[in-house]
């Protein structure tokens, strides 16, 4: 059993290797296990490390969408502030948990072809960036680790205000016409198109040219309302000038038809006369008739043969009767045919039989009327004196009734007997006879209604016809404005500008309006006020002085020079032009050496339509010989009710009152973010013999 | 027989020995075992988490803007509301499930559909409306860990993850 034991048994030094064995074994499973867990906490904070680069390159994205010119660090760490991303600063990192992390931005550079490039390459793409996130971390076992990831940015969503062409000059406050800006110096030659360039400041000879309207031949008018001669060219008579005056002669002052007629207004009536019939009574009562008028029954007419004046006579027989009025009358009518006749009665009168018991009184009338049948008592023409007693005969000539009678027509001649009787007894009869009764009526030849007044009459001949009209002739001008223009351009061989325009005239209360023109009249310009326009309504045009003030403004590019004058009348004024004369300027000298050494223009302010724009990059083109500069500077300004409100200062790329010189572009400062206008500025300078040329400009925003 | 039989001494050390090594070997088979457990579980959260986070942004950037007025910011949990320009995608909107619940995703008129597995919970979950410019730039803080009802320690394991997107239309 020893043995056994002894040899096939296990010592205690066997067990104790079998131990260490497994001991050995089970540590190196061990160790493989947690190496394990350390790379699956390298994987988690990979993981962590990777969210938070890609939280910087998103926020910089974000602050990228807000506004490009925020891009401006090399080395900036970002933060939320009023929960939006902003830049932390120039070379700041942050630390999120145990991550470290450094963004870092490099410029881009590309080659001719824009492609990007290795740097410094054609140029540097201000509107790119390279943007590069390294997150950072030391694990557990004590290496530090790293994520790095970069992206590329642009600024793709944005716009551009681009001005190439200021050839329509100043005078524009907000940006409408592309072709113009605000104010400039005056040192400044924009009257090419496309480009801004320093102005010559010394011109090296001043002319004019004198147009003295000598020649006719030389201009272009309508003869029939200008005439050229002695000198002047003046407003031609159209002879239609003149006036009528004097107070017309009454219409009833011309005895005559044919004086009458030839009066305007005035017409010519014919007169006549007539005279009633069968006054004498001696065969028949013709003509006549008799009526009873009061107290029919006892009042009676008739005519008697004899013992007349002589033979025949009317009368009429009152039988009295107390307290009666007891009347009777004959009448004949008898037509005027003209106004107003002069009329006369005659007659014969006589009481032939008279009772006096119980007359209160008894008369003969006679009448005038244009109403037949029983007179108006108080109208009477003649009345005899009151009845007394028997009368032989009486006679009446010639009584005058011109006022009974009026307009032509029908009237009636009236002889009437009346007594009027009292109370008292014994009434007896009464007779009144008539005989040679008869009414002449006449009427002369007038001229009658209200003639014109004189200043109706227009012409000489009509306004002489009338008496108390005279006519005075006066010359009268057209009033049409015409015009008058040198046929043929002045023209030279250059001119830097126009100087000046000047006119010699005799307007007498008239006015003479200027165009001018640079081709040959093919177009007319005048000044509106701010520039040269095309001519398109009637009255653009202006006077001599406004020419003169704005003339060195007009185009020089042809050399060429056409002007037109309008003679301005109101019809009286005698306008004439004596002479005409303009001055230039001649650069023949080539320029040297005679630019301004600076100048400086304002463009207009550009309505973004933001309410809060992002003012971003400036770029520009130039030409810069060598001894120029351009600079340019921006700002920006709130809008204020529809008009920029306060503006910012000038800004360049480093703040206030510094300026812009590359003109490839460069960030303007978000200082100037937040606002709807912008305005940019442009210094040009040069050493008098060289002008930089500013040819575009372009201002990023959005 | 005193020189060739077993002593009590010798049997009792031979019997601590044998003991000695059956424990260290049942420890280091638990160990092991462990270790496994744990390996899933962090595989699984971080596998799960990456899932959400790479879909989230996708759908973000993708997306045409964000519906401010209908997102929950700044609360757990939050809540994030999608406009799109194609009809059958529009409006998408990322939200847990329930409160600290899965992630899930519903575009249009489609059912909603979640990107995680069931053995994880989001128990944190947090948009931020961080938009400067024109392009909406939302913050997303994620916290996830695996379920864990009886609280062995051996499969607790969380992670938290923070970034941002920017929507890219």
């Amino acid at each position: 059993m020893s043995i056994i034991f002894v040899k096939k048994g296990q010592s205690i030094l066997e067990v104790i290797l079998a131990v260490a064995i497994f001991g050995l074994i089970s540590a190196a499973l061990m160790t493989l296990a947690t190496g394990g867990f350390t790379a699956l906490r390298q994987g988690g904070e990979q993981t962590e490390a990777e969210a938070i680069a890609q939280d910087a390159i998103e926020g910089v994205r974000s602050i990228r969408d807000d506004a490009w010119n925020n891009l401006i660090y090399t080395t900036s760490s970002i933060n939320i502030s009023g929960n939006k991303w902003i830049f932390s600063g120039e070379n700041t990192t942050s630390t999120v948990g145990k991550y470290t992390r450094t963004i870092s931005f490099e410029n881009i550079c590309r080659d001719a072809s824009n492609t990007i490039a290795t740097c410094p390459g054609s140029y540097t793409d201000i509107e790119s960036k390279k943007v590069i996130v390294t997150v950072t971390w030391q694990t557990s076992g004590g290496a530090v680790n790293q994520v790095q990831q970069s992206t590329y940015l642009t600024n793709w969503d944005s716009r551009e205000w681009t001005q190439t062409d200021w050839s329509g000059g100043s005078g524009q406050a907000v940006w409408s016409d592309a072709t113009r800006y605000n104010t400039d110096d005056g040192n400044l030659n924009f009257g090419t198109n496309g480009q801004i360039g320093l102005g010559t400041n010394s011109p090296t000879t001043f002319s004019t040219t004198t147009w003295p309207f000598t020649v006719a031949g030389d201009y272009t008018y309508n003869s029939s309302k200008i005439s050229v001669a002695s000198d002047l060219a003046s407003l031609a008579d159209t002879g239609a000038g003149g006036s009528c005056s004097g107070t017309p002669n009454a219409c009833s002052t011309f005895g005559s038809g044919g004086t009458c007629l030839a009066q305007t207004g005035c017409a010519w009536t014919l007169g006549g006369s007539g005279a009633t019939t069968n006054p004498s009574f001696d065969s028949t009562i013709t003509g006549w008739t008799y009526a009873d008028w009061e107290s029919a029954s006892r009042v009676s007419g008739d005519r008697q043969t004899t013992g007349g004046n002589p033979n025949g006579y009317i009368r009429v027989v009152v039988a009295g009767n107390k307290n009666s009025t007891i009347s009777g009358y004959w009448q004949q009518p008898f037509t005027t045919s003209a106004n107003n006749p002069a009329g006369t009665v005659s007659f014969n009168w006589r009481i032939p039989t008279y009772t006096a018991a119980a007359i209160s009184s008894f008369y003969l009338y006679v009448f005038v009327e244009s109403t037949s049948g029983a007179p108006t008592l108080a109208n009477y023409v003649w009345r005899s004196a009151a009845i007394s007693g028997t009368t032989n005969w009486a006679s009446v000539s010639n009584l005058d009734i011109s006022s009974k009678l009026g307009a032509a027509g029908t009237y009636y001649l009236k002889v009437v007997v009346r007594g009027i009787y009292t109370g008292a007894s014994g009434a007896g009869q009464t007779i009144g006879a008539f005989d040679n009764v008869s009414l002449n009526w006449t009427a002369a030849d007038t001229c009658t209604g209200t003639p014109s007044a004189c200043n109706t009459f227009s012409g000489g001949a009509t306004c002489a016809a009338q008496a108390g009209c005279s006519w005075a002739s006066a010359p009268a001008y057209p009033t049409d404005k015409p015009s008058i223009y040198n046929s043929a351009s002045f023209t030279t061989t250059t001119v830097g500008a126009w100087t000046g325009f000047s006119e010699v005239a005799n307007k007498n209360g008239g006015e003479i309006y200027y165009q001018l023109s640079n081709d040959d009249g093919a177009t007319w310009k005048y000044w509106n006020g701010s520039i040269w326009s095309v001519v398109a309504g009637a009255t653009d045009y202006n006077t001599a002085v406004t020419v003169n003030a704005n003339i060195s403004n007009f185009s020089t590019t042809s050399a060429k020079l056409m002007f037109k004058a309008f003679l301005s009348s109101n019809g009286s004024q005698l306008v004439e032009l004596d002479q005409v004369q303009i001055g230039y300027s001649d650069n023949a000298g080539g320029g040297g050496g005679s630019y301004f050494t600076s100048g400086y223009f304002v463009s207009s302010a550009y309505n973004t339509n933001l309410t809060s724009a992002r003012t971003q990059i400036l770029k520009w083109d130039e030409t810069l010989p060598s001894g120029s500069d351009l600079q340019l500077q921006v700002r920006t300004a709130p809008d204020s009710a529809g008009s920029p409100g306060a503006w910012t200062g000038w800004y360049g790329p480093s703040g206030a009152g510094t300026y812009f010189t590359n003109p490839l572009g460069a960030i303007i400062p978000a200082a100037l973010n937040g606002n709807k206008w912008l305005q940019y500025r442009a210094e040009l300078t040069g050493d008098g013999s060289v002008t930089p040329l500013l040819q575009e400009v372009r201002l990023n925003y959005k | 027989m005193s020189k060739n039989g077993f002593t009590l001494i010798e049997m009792l050390i031979y019997i601590a020995i044998i003991g000695g090594i059956l424990a260290s070997f049942v420890s280091f088979s638990l160990s092991i075992s462990n270790s496994r457990n744990k390996t899933y579980v962090v595989q699984e959260v971080q596998a799960n988490t990456r899932e959400a986070l790479s879909i989230i942004t996708q759908k973000i950037r993708s997306a045409s803007g964000v519906n401010i007025t209908n997102s929950r910011f700044d609360v757990d949990p939050g809540y994030l509301y999608l406009t799109n320009a194609s009809t059958t995608l529009n409006p998408t909107i990322i939200r847990l499930n329930h409160d600290n619940g899965v992630v899930e995703i519903k575009e249009g008129a489609n059912a909603s559909t979640t990107i995680m597995a069931d053995e994880v919970r989001v128990i944190n979950f947090i948009f931020a409306n961080l938009t400067g410019g024109s392009r909406e730039n939302i913050g997303i803080n994620m916290t996830v860990e695996y379920g864990n009802p009886s609280n062995d320690p051996n499969f607790a394991y969380s992670q938290s993850l923070q970034t941002s997107v920017s929507v890219r239309y």
